[in-house]
This record gives C-alpha cells, sequence and structure tokens, in this order.
C-alpha cells in the first residue's frame, strides 16, 4: 500500500468505518511515516471542529409554513371525499380523456369507422382497457350524465 | 341531488387523519436535519427554507398517495439532496463566498474564527464532496446510507470522503 491508501483509511478511521486488519496496518504505517502521521492529526482536528458546530435549526417561519401548507392540503383531501364536492380528481380526469381519446384514435385507425358502443360506459359495461379509471363511481357518473361520450 | 357519503369514502377520511398525524411526527423528527443539511448544501438560508418546504410537501403527497417509503430518513435526504443540486445548478449566477458566509453566520451566531474558515473551506468543495461530507460529519450518517442517499457503492464513498477531506485540509492550510 502505498502513503494515498493508507491517507484513506485515516480517513475512514475517523468515521469509524476501518476494518480491523486495515487497522493494524495503519497504525504499523503511522509509526514510520510523518507525512501520514501529520494528515492523521489534521484529519483528526477538522473532525473535532466539525463536531463542535451545532446542528442549525429549522427557523419558525420556515416551521409555520410547511405545517399550515400540509394542513391546506388535509383540509382539500376531506373536502373532496367528505361528499360536498363531487368533483372527480383532475388527475383521474385527465387520465379517463386520455383513455377514451387514445382508445378513439386507435380504434379510427383500424377500421376507419367510430365504434359508438364503445363509449357508452356504465359500470356494468367497463371496458378492461378503461377498467382502472372508471371503476370509482364519480367518474363513471361524469360519462352517464354528461355529453354523450362519443362526442369526445 | 343528495349526495351520501359512500363508506368507502369515511374510512379515507380516517385515514386521511391518521396520515396527517404520520406526518406531523415524521416532520417534528427530521425538520431540523433536513433544513441543516439543505443550508451546509446551498449556504443560503433562504433557499434552505424553500428545499426543506418542497421535502416535506412531498413527504406529504406521496403519503396521501400511498406510496411505500422503505426508510424515510433515506428517502428525505435523496429528495433534499436532488432538490439542493437542482438549485445549485439553476443558480443564475455563482453567490460569492463572504456572502454566503454572512448567511451562515446570521443563522448560527455562535462561530469562532476556525470555525468560520472550515465553513469557507466546506462552501468551496464541489457538490459530491461537500455532500459526502455534510452527510458524513454534520449528519453522522453510515457509509453505508451514504451510499444508498448517493446512489453510490460503500468504496466510491470511503474514497470520496478521503479525497473531501485532503482538499479540505489544503483549503484550510492556504487560508
Ligand atoms: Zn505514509
Amino acid at each position: 500500500m502505498n502513503c494515498e491508501q493508507y491517507r484513506e483509511l485515516i480517513s475512514a478511521r475517523v468515521d469509524g468505518e476501518i476494518e480491523s486488519e486495515e487497522l493494524d496496518a495503519l497504525e504499523a504505517h503511522l509509526e514510520q511515516c510523518p507525512e501520514c502521521a501529520a494528515f492523521a492529526r489534521q484529519v483528526k482536528q477538522l473532525q473535532e471542529l466539525a463536531a463542535d458546530s451545532p446542528l442549525v435549526l429549522m427557523p419558525s417561519e420556515v416551521e409555520e409554513v410547511i405545517l399550515s401548507r400540509s394542513n391546506r392540503q388535509q383540509s382539500l383531501w376531506r373536502r373532496l371525499f367528505s361528499g360536498h364536492y363531487r368533483i372527480p380528481r383532475p388527475l383521474a380526469w385527465a387520465a379517463a380523456l386520455l383513455l377514451v381519446f387514445l382508445s378513439v384514435n386507435s380504434l379510427i385507425s383500424r377500421d376507419g369507422s367510430t365504434p359508438s358502443e364503445h363509449f357508452i360506459i356504465t359500470p356494468e359495461d367497463s371496458q378492461p382497457v378503461q377498467h382502472i379509471v372508471l371503476t370509482r363511481a364519480d367518474i363513471v357518473q361524469t360519462y352517464t350524465t354528461g355529453s354523450t361520450p362519443a362526442e369526445l | 341531488m343528495a349526495v351520501k357519503v359512500k363508506t368507502e369514502d369515511r374510512s379515507k377520511i380516517v385515514e386521511t387523519s391518521s396520515n396527517h398525524q404520520q406526518f406531523t411526527e415524521l416532520f417534528h423528527l427530521y425538520k431540523d436535519r433536513t433544513y441543516d443539511f439543505a443550508l451546509r448544501m446551498l449556504g443560503d438560508a433562504h433557499a434552505a427554507g424553500d428545499v426543506s418546504q418542497e421535502v416535506f410537501l412531498k413527504l406529504y403527497l406521496s403519503q396521501s398517495n400511498h406510496d411505500r417509503i422503505a426508510d424515510v430518513k433515506s428517502w428525505l435526504f435523496i429528495v433534499a439532496r436532488n432538490l439542493c443540486l437542482n438549485h445549485i445548478r439553476n443558480r443564475s449566477k455563482q453567490i460569492p463566498l463572504e456572502q454566503l458566509e454572512g448567511q451562515l453566520v446570521e443563522s448560527n451566531p455562535a462561530v469562532d474564527t476556525r470555525q468560520r474558515a472550515l465553513r469557507l473551506a466546506l462552501a468551496s468543495l464541489e457538490s459530491p464532496y461537500r455532500e459526502a461530507l455534510i452527510l458524513k460529519v454534520y449528519q453522522g450518517f453510515s457509509y453505508r446510507e451514504i451510499a444508498e442517499i448517493l446512489g453510490r457503492t460503500v468504496p466510491s464513498v470511503r474514497s470520496t470522503l478521503f479525497k473531501a477531506r485532503s482538499m479540505l485540509r489544503d483549503k484550510m492550510e492556504n487560508q
């Protein structure tokens, strides 16, 4: 091992991440290499200096902002699921529209016609590909009560 | 139209409350460590506050979405580290070191000259060396944990820390 490799061991020793065989070899080297011994002292001093620096606490203003934002998020979730607003979540909406759009596209390209029966979506006859999105009652509702899905 | 709250939705409300409680506990457990990490990475109290906010908002949303997080502590630092690196990349111009130092002193008035020199030297290291040193020396993570947070191997972490210390020592000597 050369001095560079021993110095890596010095760094690992300070971190308490050195194997016992490595430690034996390092100690033997330090007895005969003043440069590495000096490096070991300096590294130890740096470590002690850093250990003296206390954790910087999160300022209370930042803490308050985070907690109030999370409280707002919570009340939003509560409202969405409490029944006061039967609004499908925007992401689910977007996914549903995208799926319908993609199926229209793929079907048109295959036979050039728009098979309207594919878009009469009720909880009883959901298409396999649309299954994931359409199992939620509120999403299904948007299709059955809104405009005929074929217009999409 | 009369709207009935389905049983499934009621359980969602209860679940949301317990998620929120769990979030608050995790927040109090890790808020200072997260902030300290961001501050030492960025040397900018304002940016560290923004990063902390974003980290905990992501945690909140992950819990609401039932994302499986195996180890919350590592997860928080992975997210915080990525946000810090994005911030550093997007910083229009490098903040002069003296200014960074001023912000650090402001956050922590009890610093002597040697501490200031160390902070200055640390702030001048390249991100890969600075992040490894902060995680090890100030945050007390093990090599294995640091490897997980940084997406590296343990030998690579060990070697990076050695190089970081060598550079730090040279910078301190030349100050
Ligand atoms: Zn040597």
